[in-house]
């Protein structure tokens, strides 16, 4: 910060603004490293059309992982339910089809809104850790989603009539890209145009000071875990059309991992109380650069990919971990 | 200081705004002034006084001058219940007379003119600890002090003076940027942990009832957790294995030397009272009796029959020999504890004071 | 006056009191819902199969939660040990133990380095080892189911003595001695402290990096002995070994009593909790129910629990 000032005079402000950005968000440098080194490595197959398509529509499923999620460990919390929202959202949205028809989709954002809602009452009112009460919700709607799929005697829960999301309007810009579109735009605006993100980031600083300059804690803890309800609502249908207008229907614990690790790389802290959820849209862009690039590289085996996703988290929280120095951490 | 004229603001700003409110704010001021160094202290009293003109307070406070200095009428209140009641305005009372009645005995002033202080002669005594050139960027620059065997060491400033980080760095809470430690004429590792500077007979002890104390433990548990080599017996020379019953008979030791009030040793701390907690506290530390003994506010908060008793243990202990480091923002503990009084600024010795000087510049 | 202390004690000792009318009221209905439930000795020995590995991870699993942690890797590491160690046995037979264990040791290491020396949380840091541990089962095996029919392997745990296989005594003798540590040892009280108060911890000279990395060694070790248990019983490894396992461990932990935040319960509790989620999974099994909605039946009862035990007075802010 020092040489920014020292440099003041002689650079324009535009310029010292650029460099602020850079030298804030270590995570817009790995972006570009990354792709430095895999166009550098393997660039007729990196470069290809088809493959900076491949990397905008997983870069649309990480982030909509990601984004809804970063409200909540804006607070100092953890969100682990926008999997159970994503994976039983899809099950109503498919159960749900015969009655309401196209609008069924819209289950997903009001779904996502009500799981927000009850974690949120929950976790503050009967004051139980939120990655344990979370990652319990994630657990129950996931079983009751493959429950769903026993029970209906069907192998997947593919809704067919959906089929026109798959085409986009905009060629080169996937589908699953312009329908995250929307909750970026409500995440980033949430963050950077209501009061709401200075609060949570406020909240998940300082709690006790939060509350004595006058913040409703509770209300704004309760607020933070309904919006990244709503988010992943609103992400999981991006998700939904990518998967080809399914959902999952099985638990895999390495999905969980993917949103986390898109927060962790984008420099949001576990601890709260920075970041937010334009940080998390970069982690998302960096996870999976590294994992197009990973698997373009010659001699990759697939078999090994679980061992990859679980290295390369582990580097991530070490990375992310500096900014947790001096925090009292179980 | 900034939350206090948070709450002023606050209220200035709900009744400023709206003119047809006549409401009078009743501003409840609970030990206002404990994080307060004493010139932060006069700042505020200063602003109190002023808004004194348009608004009613409660004052809740145990330091007697300030409640002389701010209040019209005082409540005495001891064992919840008004022990006596004076109307300032109408009658002259001196603070003596408060400190009786909130003791129900004589003060501790009196124990201030009894205790005598010995000049240390260096040349006769061991060094227990030295700290040479000790540095952190922000903190304290170049402080160095010897203390001596049985010698108790004040470091007296303002907040903010440095002083409380030069007593974490002592046991190993903060890591300085330089300098150097020494304790048994062995240098410190400074980057080591407080586990490590307790096997160099290091204690320490902070008045803040909660940090050091294990509330939700028996006071059994509570003093037995630092004197383990007391309280088990090692049969098979890999681990240790706890005898309950020397437990229980270390901490009833412990209860009836320090006239602890408590049902049993069974008796979860945190239904004792402030002074009983800090008596647990310094309680387990005795029974461990360290070369040197770090004490951080070590009467912060607790009424004035409790400190005397914690300033005899002290005393106690200083007489058996063991050194002390005192940081604290009451000058008359210093006055009651110290030998040695390093007066620091912004992060700097000013100046070295024996007892009497010390007495002398505060008048007391 | 009579009353009020009657509440208290029912509030103070809530812990114990759940856990032991859920025993007898689930033995109770289970009985009247199907007869033959503990009505042989043979559905007896099924049931000491079913809680005896069990019981050796949700040991490990209670010390890593009493210490104010988490640790999501214990299923991984069970399922890898039992993957190592049968991949290797043809091989090496029984000195494939030694490598078995060190290879968990070896995670439950990077798991306490992980917390206590690069302030990672532990969910955190437990969630991204056991992705490696699961990976590194994936590639050891190559997805393959393992089995191993040497008979002197599978007498490590179904030799029957007293009329009660071996395995049953393995886990109680691993029960007992995490008991012994946990309640009458420095170490056991370092845990508790750690789990109750990290400031005050510090402040009394514990050495907190020792003992965390210790807490989640110990913890992979016996996820390790259990995985290798659990092989012996069923003569084998494969790769849905521990997979819904996550859940009813946790479960079991919280439904004894041991509460989340750290610092209350104890290993001796855990016996309770693992009698209670095995006897409910094998009655609710016996009476048909389907596998998902019995996990779903133990996650309600966990977080219940886990509301239940947490004493909310002692913390001021929850995260």
């Amino acid at each position: 910060m020092k040489r920014v000032e020292k440099t003041m005079p002689r650079v324009s402000p535009n310029m010292v603004a650029v460099w602020r950005l850079f030298k804030t968000n270590p995570a817009i440098w790995t972006i570009l490293g990354l792709v430095v080194i895999f166009s550098a490595i393997v660039p007729e197959r990196f470069l290809s059309t088809s493959n900076l398509v491949a990397i905008l529509r997983s870069f649309a499923v990480t982030a909509m992982l990601a984004v809804g999620p970063t409200f909540v460990i804006l607070l100092g919390s953890i969100d682990l339910s926008f999997m159970g929202i994503w994976m039983f959202g899809g099950a109503l949205v498919w159960l749900l089809y015969p009655y309401l028809g196209l609008a069924s989709i819209l289950v997903y954002p009001i779904f996502g809104l009500l799981v927000g809602l009850f974690n949120g009452v929950v976790h503050v009112k009967a004051r139980i850790p939120s990655f344990i009460l979370t990652l319990a919700v994630t657990a129950v709607f996931a079983f009751l989603t493959t429950y769903v799929r026993n029970v209906s005697g069907v192998l997947t829960l593919i809704v067919p009539a959906y089929g026109f999301l798959r085409e986009s309007p905009i060629p080169y810009l996937p589908s699953p890209f312009l329908l995250s579109l929307p909750a970026i735009a409500l995440a980033l605006f949430l963050m950077f145009f209501t009061k709401i993100g200075t609060y949570l980031c406020a909240i998940g600083s300082n709690e006790e000071g939060a509350k004595l300059a006058g913040i409703n804690v509770e209300k704004y803890k309760v607020v933070g875990f309904m919006i990244s309800g709503f988010l992943t609502g609103l992400g999981s249908i991006a998700i939904f059309v990518h998967l080809g207008n399914q959902t999952r229907v099985d638990f895999d614990p390495s999905e969980l991992i993917r949103g986390l690790a898109a927060i962790v790389l984008g420099g949001t802290p576990l601890a709260g109380g920075m970041g937010g959820p334009h940080r998390s849209l970069l982690g998302a862009l960096i996870y999976v650069l590294i994992f197009n690039g990973l698997f373009l590289l010659p001699g990759v085996d697939p078999n090994h990919l679980k061992l990859y996703i679980g290295a390369l988290l582990l580097g991530a929280v070490v990375i992310a971990s500096k900014a947790l120095k001096g925090a009292l951490i179980t | 200081m900034v939350e206090i004229a948070r709450a002023i603001l606050s209220i200035r700003l709900s009744v400023g705004d709206g003119e047809s409110s006549k409401i009078t704010p009743i501003i409840i001021l609970d030990e206002p002034t404990a994080p307060l160094s004493i010139e932060e202290r006069d700042e505020l009293f200063k602003y109190l006084l002023e808004l004194k003109k348009h608004n009613s307070f409660i004052f809740v406070s145990h330091i007697i001058p300030e409640v002389m200095r701010f209040s019209d009428r005082v409540y005495v209140l001891r064992d919840g219940k008004v022990a006596a009641f004076h109307d300032l305005k109408k009658q002259e009372i001196t603070e003596d007379l408060l400190f009786k009645e909130i003791v129900g005995r004589e003060s501790y002033y009196e124990l201030l003119t009894r205790v005598e202080h010995r000049l240390v002669e260096p040349e006769k005594r061991k060094v227990v600890l030295s700290v040479r050139n000790l540095s952190k960027k922000g903190f304290y620059k170049d402080v160095s002090f010897d203390v001596h065997e049985g010698e108790c060491v004040g470091l007296f400033g303002p907040t903010g003076c440095g002083k409380s980080e030069i007593a974490k760095t002592l046991y190993g809470e903060v890591v300085p940027d330089g300098g150097q430690i020494t304790a048994e004429n062995k240098p410190v590792n400074l980057k080591s942990g407080p586990h490590k500077r307790l096997k160099l007979h290091i204690g320490y002890f902070s008045g803040e009832t909660g940090k050091e104390l294990f509330l939700y433990w028996p006071i059994r548990k509570n003093v037995s957790i630092i004197n383990f080599d007391k309280v088990s017996s090692k049969p098979l020379k890999l681990f240790r294995i706890i005898n309950l019953k020397a437990e229980k008979n270390l901490a009833e030791k412990i209860v009836k030397t320090l006239n602890i009030k408590a049902p049993n040793v069974e008796t979860e701390c945190y239904s004792l009272s402030g002074g009983n907690k800090q008596k647990v506290s310094v309680g387990k530390w005795l029974e461990r009796s360290p070369k040197l003994l770090i004490l951080e506010d070590p009467t912060i908060g607790i009424d004035v029959g409790a400190r005397e008793d914690i300033y005899e243990v002290l005393l106690d202990m200083k007489k058996k020999g063991i050194s002390m480091v005192l940081v604290s923002d009451d000058p008359k503990e210093y006055a009651l504890l110290c030998d040695k009084i390093l007066m620091l600024r912004e992060g700097v010795v000013q100046k070295v004071m024996t007892n009497q000087e010390f007495r002398g510049v505060m008048e007391l | 006056m009579q009353p009020v202390v009657y509440k208290e004690w029912m509030q103070r000792n809530l812990n114990t009191i759940i856990p032991i009318a859920g025993l007898i009221v689930l033995i109770l209905s289970l009985r009247t819902a199907n007869p033959y439930f503990l009505a042989s000795w043979d559905s007896v020995i099924t049931l000491v199969y079913g809680m005896s590995f069990f019981l050796v991870a949700a040991c490990g699993l209670t010390l890593v939660i009493l210490m104010g942690s988490f640790d999501f890797s214990i299923p991984s590491v069970l399922k890898l040990s039992a993957m190592i160690f049968a991949v290797l046995y043809p091989s090496l037979g029984f000195y494939s133990l030694p490598v078995t264990l060190a290879v968990a040791l070896a995670f439950g290491f990077v798991n306490g380095l992980l917390l206590a020396r690069f302030n990672i949380p532990s969910f955190m840091a437990t969630l991204a080892t056991s992705m490696v541990a699961e990976g590194l089962a994936q590639v050891i095996s190559g997805g393959y189911t393992r089995i191993i029919t040497d008979p002197a392997f599978r007498a490590i745990s179904t030799t029957m003595i007293f009329g009660l296989p071996s395995i049953f005594y393995w886990a109680i003798a691993v029960w007992v001695v995490t008991v012994f540590i946990t309640l009458a040892t420095p170490f056991g009280r370092a845990v508790y402290a750690i789990g109750g108060n990290l400031v005050g911890a510090r402040l009394a000279g514990i050495n907190i990096l020792r003992v965390r990395i210790l807490v989640f060694m110990i913890g992979a070790l016996f996820a390790a002995v259990s995985g290798i248990l659990y092989a012996s019983q069923i003569q084998g490894a494969h790769m849905q070994v521990g997979v819904l396992d996550t859940i009813p461990l946790f479960a079991s932990v919280v439904v004894g009593g041991t509460a989340l935040t750290g610092g209350v319960g104890g290993v001796h509790r855990t016996l309770l909790g693992v009698l209670i989620i095995r006897w409910l999974d094998s009655g609710l099994s016996m009476l048909a129910i389907d596998l998902n909605i019995r996990m779903i039946i133990f996650g309600a009862i966990a977080i219940i629990m886990a509301i239940l035990t947490i004493d909310r007075k002692r913390i001021k802010i929850m995260k």
